[in-house]
Formats: structure tokens, sequence, C-alpha cells
């Protein structure tokens, strides 16, 4: 059993991202893939970004649904009750947010 | 011997036999019905249409009539309505829709209701078939723009001088609804449903939920469906009870709309139950609510038994066709605990019900005798909710009332309970070939002929797959020319079905198992559609 370091690993360069910011972004990586894969138009969503409407990108109520399922199934969380809306399924970004706000965000994102 | 066309025919109108023409104790139309709950109870609400963005408008029984009598008199006047006509009609769950559907009634005409979804082919076809006088829909529903529809008006903006308007005397046995059903042909048929049909129905889902006024009932399904047209508006019509009709269903709208409206029962399918118990985390349902009703697709039992563990309430499911009007079964209220278990969780297949008021529900041998409890059959109904007909298709309605029954092609089997000794209805699965997608019935006969209208497809056979939240999809086994894309395809049907229910998978095959008369052979098909191992889900490159 290891003694968790008293500080976090020295980073190799001083201008390293902030750890913090880098889960985040590994974060949005892997909700990012999940709700690519359940969108009707994989392309259409991929070239708008994170920030796109899913409704403008044919996510019906149903298909929320479905990609809210898929995000627990896969990240190994659950959303908690109060951020099961129809605001956090509004894009990847919201989702990733929702995820981070609420505490439910893994430990450790799956490898790509 | 075989009895004639014409003696099946008065058979299967029968019920616990009482003839067709000796009718129930019914309101025998829906406009006598209005004009009675108006009269009665005219202040009390009809009708709250609850919109997507929240809003909220309420609908007297007295404002029903009087709205609905300046419709009829607006198409009388603009569209030259005269009893006897039909009219196509594809309604949405708003103001305009329900009062058009009442206005036409009272005009004498009778209705083809369409599913504003469905492309124009499917829906010109439909109402060429009945030679219909007009095409008619809300000016916000979501309607192919290639069809010549005739918008609505606003019944509030048109002269108050019709609030009296007064129309024919009706024949209740007259046609007033047409509705396409996909039965196990290729061509999909016309039910021709009369006045009384609706009201013997109506009567029946009254007495069935012990429906009255003050009740509150929540309906979210569309009205343009059996289902939402007879329960959500006429059932609570008949009851005088005062119906919520939302504009669809929203995973996280609903619970709050629930809580707020208070209903005792709501009107759902399985998989808007499915849904909710993924959105719907920490249920609290008001004090008011006894019941879903689950109707239009088989209830699993696994959704029945989340929703009694994790939401504490009870699902009754019910159980009828376009044919038999609406509902044939339905669970009884009231059953004890016990009972409600041994037939709706603790068992393979969750329980349809028993016979509802006006009709009689039975499960035939092939022979046409009464199987025994237990004993798998044909399901099979007769009595003063079944259709009048098949739309100009006699060879077809003499099928299906061949030794005075109405048959399904539902198979199941009876259960007696033996608290209240009653028969309760299991459907253990079909013997036409129909995918049921949230609910919506689809031909797959009709989806394989469409298929093959196209010059790549040399051949094309369909099948269901099980689906967590539609319940089923269509699965399409496709011998192509060439190397035509799913794209193609899909577009390619969506000239003659709903998008919703397009195939989720195509299978290419180098043929399509026939026998040698080139019938599809299904279990086959199923067994090479089992091998084909599903599309792994685009997870895109992997690193």
């Amino acid at each position: 059993m290891h003694e968790p370091p008293e500080h976090p690993p020295e980073p190799a360069r001083s201008t390293a991202p902030d750890p913090s910011a880098a889960a985040a972004s590994e974060l949005l990586a892997a909700v990012s893939e999940v709700v690519l894969r359940n969108a009707p138009d994989r392309a259409s969503l991929a070239s708008a970004g994170p920030d796109a409407p899913l409704p403008e990108h044919g996510f019906d109520s149903l298909g929320v649904v479905r990609l809210l399922v898929d995000l627990e199934e896969t990240l190994g969380v659950t959303f908690p009750s109060d951020a099961v809306t129809a605001e956090t399924f509004g894009s990847i970004r919201t989702i990733a947010d929702a995820l981070k706000a609420s505490g439910a965000a893994p430990a450790a994102p799956p490898a790509g | 011997m075989h009895a004639t066309p014409d003696e099946d025919h008065r058979l299967a109108h029968r019920c616990t036999e009482r003839e067709f023409t000796d009718r129930l104790p019914v309101h025998p139309t829906m406009p006598e019905l209005l004009a009675h709950r108006a009269d009665r109870d005219g202040s009390a609400p009809y009708l709250t249409f609850h919109g997507a963005d929240h809003t909220a408008l309420t609908l007297t029984y007295r404002d029903t009539l009087r709205l609905s009598r300046r419709l009829a008199a607006w198409a009388a006047r603009e569209l030259d309505a005269r009893p006897g006509d039909v009219f196509a009609l594809a309604p949405v769950n708003e103001l305009r829709s329900v009062t058009a559907v009442f206005g036409l009634l009272l005009a004498g005409c009778s209705i083809l209701s369409l599913n504003p979804a469905d492309p124009a082919g499917r829906i010109t076809e439909q109402a060429e078939a009945l030679g219909a006088k007009a095409l008619l829909r809300a000016p916000d529903a979501a309607a192919d723009a290639t069809v010549p529809w005739v918008p609505l008006p606003d019944p509030r903006e048109l002269p108050a001088a019709d609030d009296d308007w007064t129309g024919p005397d009706l024949d209740p046995g007259a046609d007033a609804f047409y509705f396409g059903t996909s039965g196990s042909t290729a061509a999909a048929k016309l039910v021709a449903q009369s006045h009384y049909n609706g009201a013997v129905n109506a009567e029946a889902l009254r007495r069935h939920h012990g429906l009255g006024p003050g009740d509150r009932f929540l309906g979210c399904l569309p009205v343009h469906h059996v289902n939402g047209m007879h329960f959500t508006l006429f059932g609570t019509l008949a009851a005088g009870a005062h119906g919520i009709l939302l504009t669809g269903f929203d995973p996280f709208g609903y619970p709050r709309v629930l809580n707020e409206y208070r209903p005792r029962i709501a009107s759902v399918v399985p998989s808007i139950l499915e849904t909710l118990l993924q959105t719907w985390r920490t249920p609290q349902f008001p004090q008011e609510f006894a019941y879903f009703v689950s109707a239009a697709a088989p209830l699993s039992r696994s959704t029945a038994r989340a929703v009694h563990e994790r939401w504490g309430v009870r699902i009754l499911q019910g159980y009828g066709l376009t044919e038999t009007t609406n509902f044939s079964t339905t669970m009884p209220r009231g059953l004890s605990d016990a009972a409600y278990r041994a037939l709706m969780l603790d068992c393979d297949i969750p329980s349809a019900g028993t016979a509802l008021y006006g009709n009689e529900v039975a499960v035939l041998r092939p022979d046409g005798q009464r199987a025994e409890p237990g004993e798998r059959g044909e399901v099979c109904m007769r009595g003063h909710n079944v259709m009048s007909r098949y739309q100009g298709n006699p060879e077809a309605t003499a099928e299906a009332f061949a030794d005075g029954w109405f048959h399904s092609q539902d198979l199941g089997y009876e259960v007696v309970e033996p608290e209240t000794g009653l028969r309760f209805v299991v459907l253990t699965g079909r013997a036409k070939n129909i995918a049921k997608v949230r609910g919506e019935t689809v031909s797959l006969e009709e989806m394989e002929r469409a298929l093959k209208t196209l010059p790549a497809v040399r051949d094309a056979a369909c099948d269901t797959a099980p689906d967590r939240f539609l319940g089923e999809v269509v699965v399409a086994a496709v011998a192509t020319a060439d190397d035509t894309t799913d794209a193609v395809l899909l577009e390619h049907l969506g000239r003659f079905f709903d998008p919703a229910v397009l195939p989720a998978r195509f299978v290419r095959m180098p043929s399509i198992p026939r026998t040698a008369t080139g019938k599809v052979l299904r279990p086959r098909l199923r067994e090479l559609l089992a091998a084909t191992p599903r599309a792994l889900p685009a997870t895109g490159p992997q690193s």
C-alpha cells in the first residue's frame, strides 16, 4: 500500500496545464465520444463542436434518454436527479459541466 | 356449414346475446353527449390544453360545444360541408383540432383521422380513397407542406352568432371516423367506426375506470390515434371528467405536469414508462393519483415490476384494436395486492385484463371453439364496439368477421383469477406481420412492398427486434443489386412511412429466404438476422 504523495508529481515543465483543466478536458472528450456515437448525424455534430445544441442535431426526447443511459453505463456515473433536465442535455459541454458540478464525473475517464 | 358474411357480421356485433340493433343505454353520438354535458355540467372544465411552453388553456363543456358549433358553421360556409361528407383531418393536441373533431361530427360529416407525421403520399392516398372533400390541419401542425392543407381557423375568432348553430340529426350507425390500420396485408386498410361504436367505447371506459365529474385525467398521446381520440377526448366526455391534454410527451417535464394537475389516471404507452423510469429519479405522486393506463403495445414484466418497486404505483394494462374502436380489455381497478401481483408482476407476461362493457373477448381454437383457460389460441372479440367494416374492402371485412367473431390475429390465453372469478386475457404473440414501434403499428409486408419499389432492391423482408425504449424496431433484410446505401433506403421509405417507424437496421443478404410459392420464410429470416452481428456502436477511430 502506498502513501499518497504529499504533493502531486512535479510537472516536467513549469508551463504544463493545470491538472483540473486537464481533467475537465478529458471529461469533455469522454462525453463527446459517447454523444457522437449516439448522434443521428455524427459528422455534422462533430464539426459543429461541443457547444452545438443537441436538439438541432437530431436528438429528440427519446434520443436524449438513450444518451443518458449510454453515458451512465459507459462512464460509470450516475446523474443526480436534479441534473436530469432538458438543460443538462443541451450540448456536449452542458453535459460535461453538469457531471463536473455534481461531482459525479468519473475519477479517471476511460482511456480513449 | 359456413354462415353468410351478413350473418357473421351480425353475430360479430352481438354482445352477450344482445343484438347490435338493440342499443345499449348510452348517448349514441359524441355531439349528443357533448350537448348533454354542456347542459348538465356546462361550467365544469372539460379540457385543459397544456402547451410545450407551459401555457394552459381550459375549455368548459359549454365552451367546447359553443366553439365546436362555430367550427361546424365555418365548415358549412367555407368548405360546403354537408351531411355525409368525409373530411380528412390531421389533428394535433390543441384547441383547433379538438373543436374541429366535434364541429365536423356536429355537421354530420365523417372524419378520416390522419397522422400529421405521415408523408404526403400516404396522406393523399387515404384521402383519395375516401373522396375526402378537404384536408384540414391546425396551422402549427408539423405536417408535409406539399399536401394541399386547409388551415383550421381559431374558433374563438369565428362569429359568435354561430354559437347556437344547429346541425342535422345524426344517425348513430353512420360512419363517424376512419382510421388507417396496419394489418397483416400489404396495403393499409381503413377502419370505419360508427358514432355508436365510439359512444359504447366511451361509456365502457367511464364504467371501467369509475370516471366521473371532478376526476382529472392526464393525456399526452396523440389524438390522431384511436387511444388519444377515444380515451382522452371521449372517455372523459362520457364521464363529465376533466382531461388535461399535453401537446406530447416530454420525459423531463412530465413529472412536474403530473404534480401540477394531480390527475387520478394518466394514459401512457409502455415506452413512456420505460423512459420515465430513467428520467424521474425521485418520484413523487400526488395523493389523488391512482394508476397509469398503458396500452398500444405489450408491457413487459420488467417495466411493470420497476414501476411497482420504484414508484409504488399500479399500471392497468389495456388492449384493443382500431377495429374494436379502442379498448376491448383492461385490468380492473381495485384488485387485491395479491391478485395484482399474480397477474402483473409474478408472471411471465403482464395481463391485459378483463373484457370491457359492451364487448366479449374470447380465446378461440382454430376450429372456432372456445379454448380452456391456459390454452393458447386466437384472441377474438364481438360486441357493440366492433367496427362497421374495412372501408371499400368487403373481402377483408368478411375474413375479419368469420364465424361471427372479430379475429384480432393476436395470440394468447385466458387465466381465471380466483378472487374475482373473472377471466383475464394474457397476450403471447401475433399471427400477423406487424411491428409496434413506440405504440405505432407498422405492417412489415407494406414496408417490404415499399422497399421493393426501389429498382436497386431485388428483394426485401422485414422483421422486428426488441428495443428497450421503443418496444420494438423494424429490421430490414435487403438483397440489393448494387451498393445502395442505408441513406438511400431510408429516404425512399420516408416517402411511405412516418419517420418514427423506419428500420433501425438494414442487413444485406444475397437473397431473401422464401418458400417455393414465394412466401417469406419468417422463422428462417429471423435466424439469419440473429446470426448477423449487430453493427458495433461507431466509437470512432481507436487511439
